[in-house]
């Protein structure tokens, strides 16, 4: 392209119009040259074919600056790089002689050529009008022309007064600064728009006049501003003032104002003023300084980082306090780089609390002396991990602040080195102590010499005691060593060595030697030993003389024993320490089946794993403490019982070599044992008394026992059952739910089965208890099955039912409408009759008052009147018209009943209504059903009332309930008090007992057909009861639960004592064998007597033995009725059936009697009575004699000979006391409470106690009997007082 | 054995109940024994210093299984442990009793006159 497009547009393109071109003078041609974007002028006495001035020459073709007038068009490309040289572009000045050619923008090419060319600065205020003169000197001079000029200049005027103050706006604004001026005759004032911004306040938002800023310069120098500024104004002097504001929003200024006179054209004086706000510079001034700090201070940092390397720095600013540590200082301390705020204490955490008292030292050093001392110290890091580190520092001054730089480095690494080299050095040590402590203590020495060398033999130390070597000798030739083993053995010496030597891997051999002129055994092992390439031949050695001795002995010794264990009856083996067998008798062969050869050696537990438990082994070990184990009657075989001894066996230093088991059969003892057992079984007998069917089955389901009770009831005799499987007596037990119960038990459960029908006799009503008996090994060994008759309660209840329905029934059945309202005038019941009257279902009546059941007003008004007429007076109302009924007028008689609480007040009334017709037409009939009604009611009430059963339904889908009046009386309420339901009552039923119920409950929800729950009640009004609940699903459409409960506290308290009939059974198990000896001693002597007697009669050899034995007898025989009384008393009371016959007598006469009666028998005793008045007493008069008599033999019996019984009578005004001192030995403390207890017997005396321990008992009861007390108090070693009070 | 052997025999009886004492005494003196009772055993040692028997006739009905100990206790004894014991009982486990407490011979009572007398001339040849 050769032309150059040259448009208006264009003109204004902004590439150059910013650009202030000016040239000198006018008329010098000027060339404008635009090479790469850059403009240059360039004037010159140039020579060119144009006629314009001024030349525009682009290098592309490019845009001349606003307003220009004269030729373009572009340099010609062949020129460009000579122009561009010829100028040295873009640097030119000049002077300089130049020629090019361009071509026009007409496209023709023209030579330009100048001669000493310049560059011409384009910086000028004119430039805004660079041509204007130019062109202007080219006007012709003309008036017309002029005018239009002034005009034009005029305008240019006022265009450039503003743009001037255009551009001192924006360079106002741009800078920062502020210009004002005051005119001093006039008082003008001028703000320029940027004053106003600097001090934050909206342009010209105030009025103008010298002190409009005044108030907001800072308050410290308001007053010196003020004086210097007006000073400067009087005298007419120029001012620099630098001082700070403070702007409405409160930011702080720094202002520099600067003032100066200037005057008018008029010749007034005029202060302009120019403000600038400094703060920012100033701001950055300060910021940079601070930076340049920053970075000196680095540079040093880095510089003392780079000498120590992988290092962390820290520095801390001694005035301020202000620290800083590096990221690698927190990497070391095993932190996130900064991840804590950086203060003098941030790591002292993270010292190990060993050296923490150190590092705080020096922290406490660098603090007051600004001294670092060089430390090492151990840190724990966050990971747990312990490091060492080194921390170094340095006082730096700087500025005028004084900063401690630091390093700190982690050293752990070369630590650990230090202490891993310590450790394997003091390892290494310890390894060679115990090597030759070993050495010593096995007598094992070692020896090593250089195979390949053939060197000399270096010794252990040991090695040279073996050898007897001599200690620092350490090392001797080969032939030196061949030459101290015997010469028997060194051939075959050599040999192994040599064999090891060519490679055999190790060779064991047992050789002698000879050693300070006595031969000794060694044990040796050579081998050779591969170490850092070279070949090391080894030996150890052992001194076997001595153990080669002691085999021998031993040997020896266990021949003998072997000897004598083999020829022992009893099982006698031996295991070692390691339960090793090593000795087996033939016992042990016959007995185990096992040959001696196959166990000795064994280890027990692996010959006999099934004895591998715990108790084995424990026992073991204790034997093997020392312990001797003695057990009595192990089961070890099958059917065969040992008594297994235990027994250390220790060698003669006390060390337990061994175990001795000695197991004696004692299988006869056992049996014999057994029999004896069985002697017990009478006591079988007394079971037989029991109420209850008890029946006892062994293992194999046969009957072993059959009660008296049982025979009555199943008409099947004893004999008929015992021995016999029981699906053989009953056949039909097969199939019974019974029979799964019975295998259950055997397999260890204790079944309850709930009252049913009897499984043998469908006539009886029976709970059956089945009961597992436990051998010794925890095997059920029979099972116990007793059976409790309840045919008389369960028909009891049957009939209840009965009743229960029959009640129900009637109501159901009655024509009558029979409702029930509560206080609150709501039906609570009504009867099937009611629901037939209103066509709706009862449920949805009831809670209802009559006109809450749509009953029109004037039948239901009246009707709660006479029922609150009722509520209110007590009394029965008659009313007619209760129901509406269709058709007919006034058809119902209703009588309305008060019930009545227990005090009296009315709780609910009862409505009978009957259709008056009907009732007319059989009117007895009514009175009849009434007293029916009436009767069944009572009845039904009574049966619920004796039995102490309550009835109640439960619904569990919608949780209601109701409950018959006697349930509400059980819980001791008020019948229909309450609203029934489990919320109700579950208050008086024992906490303890309410889960109980609650979980019958569930089961009953969850399908469970039947339930029994026993439970404590605490009733109402105190009283404590057991109650058991009885209840059944019954089916429908609504599932409902019926259920009974029974007061069956007096039940309860049976069971309970039928409880105590095991311990009673104990008791008369001691009971008898204690009979059984007491009854022997008298016969005994009976015995001998007779026998002596008989043997006299034969030989006659004197009067006076004859007398003694027959004295003896008799009294044996007393002695024997005595008992036999005893006995017989206290069976009498066991059935309560003592009998007092009461009379009046003196009871100092009876006593005498029977004081009279003990002293004649026993005539070295002495009693003294004792009475205050003579006393009268209503009693048996025998009984009393028997409890005197009772405590005086005591007395005698438990006191020694020499001292005296008193008795003393005692009146007082109701009752009179007896009293028995003795001075005998007294009574331990813990055993009067059980003084008067069946069969105790107090024991503690030195004399011989002798009886069953029951006249006490006989005596309390007497006394009981009569009304009266008795008792006794004892001191021990001061003597006994019994006493009795009988009421008078 | 230090016991001074003289023609009489010595026998030691010890029972709770003085009736069966005399009838012992009664049954077993005649010229070549002597018969000494005693009623109970708490100082058996003390009693058989004295008079260092040749048998001793020893009942267990004594408080705390008193006759038991005392048996174990003159067997347990270097002079005595030789001397040989009649054990005697009420009890029905006699047997396992008198073996538990080590006496040479046991007799149930009630026994029979002829059974004792046996007993004892037995019990007294075999010290011999």
């Amino acid at each position: 392209m050769t032309g150059t497009c040259y448009s208006d547009q264009m003109n204004h393109a902004p590439l150059l119009g910013k650009e202030v071109i000016t040239d000198g003078e006018p008329n010098i041609p000027v060339l404008y040259l635009l090479i790469q974007s850059q403009l240059m002028l360039i004037a010159g006495s140039w020579e060119w074919p144009v006629f314009s001035e001024r030349v525009f020459c682009s290098d592309v073709i490019g845009l001349p600056p606003q307003r220009f007038e004269g030729t373009t068009g572009i340099i010609h490309p062949d020129d460009i790089e000579g122009l561009k040289k010829a100028l040295e572009w873009p640097d030119f000045n000049g002077p300089k002689d130049i020629s090019f050619r361009m071509i026009t923008s007409y496209g023709e090419v023209r030579l330009l050529m100048g001669e000493n060319c310049c560059k011409v600065e384009n910086n000028s205020p004119y430039a805004l009008y660079p041509a204007g003169g130019a062109v202007n000197a080219k006007q012709p001079e003309n008036e017309f022309v002029k005018k239009k000029e002034d005009e034009k200049e005029l305008k240019r005027g006022c265009d450039a007064f503003y743009q001037l103050r255009e551009i001192i706006r924006i360079s106002e604004r741009l800078g920062n600064s502020g210009s004002w001026y005051i005119k001093a005759d006039t008082g003008e004032t001028w703000y320029s728009d940027n004053i106003f911004r600097i001090h934050g306040i909206l342009p010209q938002s105030l009025n103008s006049h010298p002190n409009t800023f005044t108030s907001f310069i800072h308050g410290d120098e308001k007053i010196i501003v003020s004086e210097a500024f007006d000073k400067g104004y009087r005298e007419r002097v120029p001012v620099h003032l630098d001082f700070r504001i403070i702007t409405p929003d409160g930011n702080e200024k720094f202002i520099s104002q600067t003032t100066h006179w200037v005057h008018s054209y008029t010749g007034g004086e005029i202060l302009i003023g120019l403000v600038r706000d400094e703060t920012a510079w100033l701001n950055t001034c300060q910021k940079a300084e601070n930076d340049q700090n920053q970075l000196k201070f680095f540079e040093q940092l880095l510089q003392l980082n780079e000498k120590h390397g992988q290092t962390g720095y820290w520095y801390m600013n001694m005035y301020t306090r202000q620290t800083y540590f590096s990221d690698n200082y927190y990497r070391i301390h095993g932190l996130k780089p900064q991840s804590i705020p950086a203060s003098a204490n941030t790591f002292a955490n993270y010292v190990h609390p060993d050296d923490r008292e150190k590092v705080l030292e020096a922290d406490t050093r660098i603090t007051n002396e600004h001294v670092v001392p060089e430390m090492e110290y151990r840190i724990i890091r966050p990971d747990r991990k312990l490091r060492f580190v080194k921390r170094t520092g340095k006082l730096f001054t700087y500025g005028n602040e004084l900063v401690i730089a630091g390093v700190i480095y982690d050293v752990s690494q070369q630590k650990k080195y230090d202490v891993r080299l310590h450790q394997l050095t003091s390892e290494l040590q310890l390894l060679q102590e115990i090597q030759n402590q070993t050495d010593e203590m096995a007598g094992v020495s070692s020896m090593l010499w250089d195979a390949d060398e053939g060197g000399m033999v270096r010794c252990s130390d040991s090695g040279c005691k073996l050898f007897g070597i001599k200690k620092n000798i350490k090392e001797l030739t080969q032939k030196e060593l061949l030459h101290i083993v015997l010469p028997e053995d060194r051939s075959m010496f050599k040999d192994n060595l040599s064999a090891v030597l060519e490679g055999s891997e190790e060779r064991d051999i047992v050789f002698r030697i000879l050693r300070v002129g006595e031969v000794r055994t060694l044990k040796a092992r050579f081998r050779l030993i591969f170490y850092e390439k070279k070949k090391y031949f080894a030996a150890t050695f052992q001194d076997i003389s001595e153990a080669h001795v002691m085999q021998q002995q031993v040997h020896e010794g266990l021949q003998l024993n072997r000897l004598l264990a083999g020829n022992i009856i009893d099982i006698v083996f031996i295991t070692d320490v390691y339960n090793n067998i090593i000795l087996w008798n033939r016992t042990c062969e016959r007995m185990y089946r096992l040959k001696k050869e196959e166990v000795t050696g064994r280890n027990y537990f692996d010959v006999f794993p099934h004895y591998r438990d715990e108790e084995t082994i424990k026992r073991f070990n204790r034997v093997l403490k020392g312990d001797f184990v003695y057990e009595q009657n192990q089961n070890v075989f099958a059917k065969e019982y040992f008594n297994v001894h235990m027994l250390p066996l220790k060698s003669d230093d006390g060390v337990v070599s061994g175990i001795l088991h000695i197991l004696h059969e004692v299988t006869r003892e056992m049996q014999l044992h057994n029999a004896l057992n069985e002697r017990l079984h009478f006591i079988e007998r007394l079971l037989d008394e029991t109420v209850d069917r008890i029946m006892v089955l062994d293992k194999n389901y046969t009957y072993t026992y059959w009660n008296r009770k049982a025979e009555l009831d199943y008409y099947i005799n004893k004999e008929y059952t015992v021995g016999k499987n029981v699906l053989e007596v009953f056949p039909s037990l097969v199939n019974h739910l019974f029979y799964t119960e019975l295998k259950k038990t055997f397999m260890g459960e204790t079944v309850h089965l709930p009252p049913a029908p009897d499984v043998v006799n469908k006539d009886l009503v029976s709970e059956i208890y089945l009961v597992p008996l436990l051998n010794e090994r925890r095997e059920v060994n029979s099972v116990l099955w007793i059976a409790r008759d309840l045919t008389r309660e369960y028909l009891a209840k049957i009939e209840e039912g009965k009743k229960d329905l029959q009640y129900k029934t009637l109501v159901e059945a009655t024509p009558d409408v029979i409702t029930r309202w509560n206080s609150r005038m709501e039906l609570v019941f009504a009867n099937s009759a009611f629901e037939k009257r209103t066509h709706i279902a009862n449920e949805r009546n009831y809670g209802k008052n009559s006109i809450e059941m749509n009953q029109p007003a004037e039948i239901a008004l009246p009707w709660m009147a006479s029922l609150r007429k009722v509520f209110e007076t007590g009394e029965e109302v008659t009313h007619y018209n209760f129901l509406p009924s269709p058709g007919s007028g006034s058809h119902f008689y209703s009588r309305i009943v008060p019930e009545k609480d227990a005090g009296g007040n009315v709780v609910t009334v009862l409505a009978i209504a009957r259709d008056i017709t009907e009732l007319r037409k059989a009117e007895n009939d009514v009175k009849e059903s009434k007293d029916l009604l009436h009767h069944q009611n009572r009845i039904y009430e009574y049966a619920e009332a004796t039995a102490r059963i309550g009835t109640w339904v439960w619904y569990p889908h919608t949780n209601k309930a109701h409950y018959s009046d006697n349930l509400f009386r059980l819980f001791g309420l008020v019948p229909q008090s309450v609203e029934p339901g489990f919320d109700t009552i579950i208050k008086y039923i024992h906490p303890d007992d309410r889960e109980k119920l609650f979980k019958a409950a569930a089961e009953l929800k969850e399908g469970k057909e039947h339930i029994a729950v026993i439970y404590r009640v605490n009733r109402m009004d105190g009283i404590q009861r057991v109650f058991k609940n009885m209840a059944r699903i019954i089916a429908g459409d609504e599932t409902c639960v019926i259920g009974t409960t029974q007061d069956i506290t007096e039940i309860q308290e049976q069971n309970l004592s039928r409880e105590n009939a095991n311990i009673l059974l104990q008791q008369k198990r001691r009971f008898a064998s204690m009979a059984a000896h007491e009854l022997k001693q008298p016969i005994t002597s009976l015995k001998a007597a007779l026998e002596l007697l008989t043997t006299m009669i034969e030989s006659p050899s004197g009067k006076k033995p004859v007398e003694h034995l027959l004295q003896t007898s008799r009294k044996q025989v007393d002695k024997l009725t005595a008992l036999i009384d005893d006995l017989l008393d206290v069976s009498v009371l066991d059935e309560g059936k003592m009998k007092i016959v009461k009379a009046s007598f003196n009871l100092g006469e009876a006593v005498d009697e029977v004081v009279t009666e003990i002293v004649s028998a026993d005539g070295d005793r002495k009693v003294t009575v004792e009475s205050n008045s003579p006393v009268t007493v209503l009693a048996d008069r025998i009984r009393i004699q028997q409890v005197l008599n009772n405590f005086i033999a005591n007395a005698v019996k438990y006191s020694p000979e020499d001292k005296c019984i008193h008795i003393k009578i005692c009146r007082f005004k109701n009752h009179v006391k007896i009293l028995v001192c003795d001075r005998g030995p007294g009574i331990k403390k813990e055993a009067t409470e059980h003084l008067f207890e069946k069969y105790f017997r107090a024991n503690n005396t030195a004399g011989s106690a002798r009886g069953f321990g029951l006249g006490l008992y006989i005596s309390k009861e007497i006394i009981k009997e009569h009304g009266g007390d008795i008792g006794a108090k004892s001191r021990e070693g001061k003597g006994s007082t019994f006493w009795f009070t009988l009421p008078v | 054995m230090t016991i001074l052997k003289t023609n009489m025999k010595n026998i030691l009886v010890f029972d709770d109940d003085s009736d069966i004492l005399f009838l012992y005494h009664h049954i077993l003196v005649n010229a070549q024994t002597q018969v000494h009772t005693c009623r109970h055993c708490d100082d058996i040692m003390e009693e058989m210093q004295k008079y260092s028997p040749d048998l001793i006739i020893m009942d267990n009905s004594f408080p705390d299984g008193g006759g038991l100990i005392a048996i174990q206790k003159i067997k347990a004894d270097p002079i005595f442990k030789n001397i040989p014991i009649l054990f005697s009982s009420a009890n029905s486990a006699i047997e396992q009793i008198a073996a538990t407490a080590g006496a040479n011979a046991f007799l149930g009572k009630p026994f029979n006159v002829n059974n004792l007398r046996r007993l004892v001339y037995d019990l007294l040849l075999y010290e011999i």
